[in-house]
């Protein structure tokens, strides 16, 4: 099943939201999340993908978005070109950022993803593990590890609602 | 499983309808421009070898003048080959355009360019005391740049983000991995290598004299270093190392940047690490109008996150990405033989 344009635009309709939550939560700031949005986007058109059904269409987008944000990520270093520079070109609202969302960002970005898909997507451990290619231990860990810090953060009855 | 609080956090953080709207105008209209140049039609190959002889022809006919020019020497003739002479070349009429030649061959090697930096957008000018990082600003004296100002930022305070750093505990591992028989990370034969202790940060901002938006943001730490491990410094020297990023984070507003990897925001005073810089005096950064000599602001210029290796509350903190075969367990001292360097 190839990509077509009334299928693109479905995708991009059903995913925009969720991908541009995953590039959020790796790049932080609305303008560089756009331009991830865009690029997993258009790697889609690009690449074409022959999908097997819904869910690899959704895995292979969370897939895309992520190792997009983190190839963004190692070449920040020499990047000079602040958010200001854009503001007059496009307005780039900033969300609501609650406690809960700012501890969720300061994570390290391996605990980030596997948190996200968890507990807002509602994937398992197993289905996390097939969509970013780690053993379900090391998922399993990095959401412990990820819990005990978002307690740290956020008291110690976070998780128990 | 799902919870509510981590979903209510997340549905705060959706694109407006109008940014979905621009980002898939961007991504059709992206993909259409691709599409067009593949489209194209490529040019005839006969045409295409005839200008690429061309081009040979012409580069080897200018080539043994280059050393000439780009070493700017008029004093020897026969300094770019048996049996010819400036004025022999001169006579025969080839490249008149010596100026023009000039521009193009750089005889300075380390020229090098902005990255991301971008034209001021027209009719916006910088205001006074304008920029991401807050408080009074303290300029800084730039002896050799041109066409910039520079502006110490002190009142950048350290963000909560180190804290995550110090609750992190990583995966155990097996045996030594530390000690890597290939170490991935690479420097050159002029890097410095030290271990100390960082010892105060401060954050800048530079900006074009002529007032056009143009903040580029950074910061110098001073190290004090406690075990040189390669180069010229000496224990007990204090060094000023220029990191061409603020090294904190903050998350809380629109107008704000994020120093994405985490590592910089673990930067803080007081903390140890080992740190591979590069020397100042041989870097420059150069646009049309500017030019950003490092040496004005520090010492060293410490470039790449692989660079950094710091000793953390629990474990050591370092580019665990970039450099897998190091654990987070490892002490300075095994970064120091992962480093393949005697001390």
């Amino acid at each position: 099943m190839k990509v077509e344009n009334q299928q693109f635009l479905k995708l991009y309709q059903n995913y925009a939201d969720m991908v541009y939550r995953i590039c959020f939560s790796f790049l932080k700031n609305p303008a560089d999340t756009e331009d991830a949005v865009q690029n997993t986007f258009l790697r889609l058109l690009q690449a074409a993908p022959d999908f097997q059904g819904a869910e690899h269409e959704k895995a292979w987008l969370i897939v895309t978005a992520s190792n997009l944000c983190k190839d963004s990520l190692r070449h920040w270093w020499r990047k000079k070109e602040p958010l200001e520079t854009h503001e007059d070109q496009a307005p780039f609202p900033p969300p609501d950022i609650d406690a809960t969302l700012q501890a969720l960002l300061q994570l390290p970005e391996k605990y980030k993803l596997p948190l996200y898909l968890f507990y807002y997507e509602g994937y398992s451990s197993a289905e996390i593990s097939q969509i970013i290619h780690k053993p379900a231990s090391t998922i399993r860990t990095h959401l412990q590890k990820g819990r005990q810090l978002l307690r740290t953060k956020l008291g110690g009855d976070f998780f128990e609602e | 499983m799902k919870n509510n609080r981590i979903i209510t956090a997340w549905d705060n953080v959706n694109p407006s309808p109008e940014a979905k709207e621009r980002m898939l105008q961007n991504i059709l209209a992206s993909q259409s421009t691709a599409a067009s140049r593949k489209k194209s039609p490529p040019l005839k190959y006969r045409r295409a070898l005839i200008l690429a002889g061309s081009f040979c022809v012409l580069c080897l006919l200018c080539f043994p003048f280059l050393k000439y020019w780009s070493s700017g020497d008029t004093s020897t003739g026969t300094a770019y080959g048996p049996g010819s002479s400036l004025e022999s070349f001169q006579e025969a009429g080839a490249c008149e355009a010596e100026e023009t030649i000039e521009e193009v061959f750089d005889p300075d090697p380390d020229a090098g360019a902005w990255e991301g930096e971008s034209e001021p957008l027209p009719g916006r000018e910088a205001q006074e005391g304008e920029g991401l990082l807050s408080g009074k600003p303290e300029e800084i004296l730039l002896s050799r740049s041109k066409g910039l100002t520079a502006y110490f930022r002190d009142t950048l305070e350290p963000q909560e983000n180190a804290d995550a750093w110090k609750a992190l505990s990583y995966n155990k591992t097996e045996g030594c991995s530390s000690c890597s028989e290939s170490p991935k990370i690479s420097y050159s034969d002029s890097t410095a290598i030290i271990r100390g202790t960082v010892t105060s940060l401060k954050s800048f901002e530079i900006r074009r004299e002529d007032g056009s938006l143009f903040p580029s943001f950074g910061t110098v730490m001073t190290i004090l270093v406690s075990h040189p491990i390669r180069g010229d410094t000496e224990a007990g020297d204090a060094i000023t190392v220029v990191l061409p990023h603020a090294a904190y984070q903050q998350l809380d507003t629109g107008r704000t940047f994020t120093a994405p990897n985490p590592l910089l925001s673990a930067l803080l005073e007081g903390r140890e690490g080992i740190f591979l810089l590069d020397s100042a005096a041989s870097q420059k950064e150069e646009t049309e109008n500017t030019t950003l000599y490092w040496q004005d602001l520090g010492e060293y210029v410490l470039y790449s996150p692989e660079s950094l290796f710091l000793q953390g509350e629990t474990e050591l903190l370092y580019s665990e990405e970039q450099l897998p075969e190091l654990s987070p367990e490892a002490s300075l001292e095994e970064v120091e033989q992962f480093l393949k360097v005697s001390p």
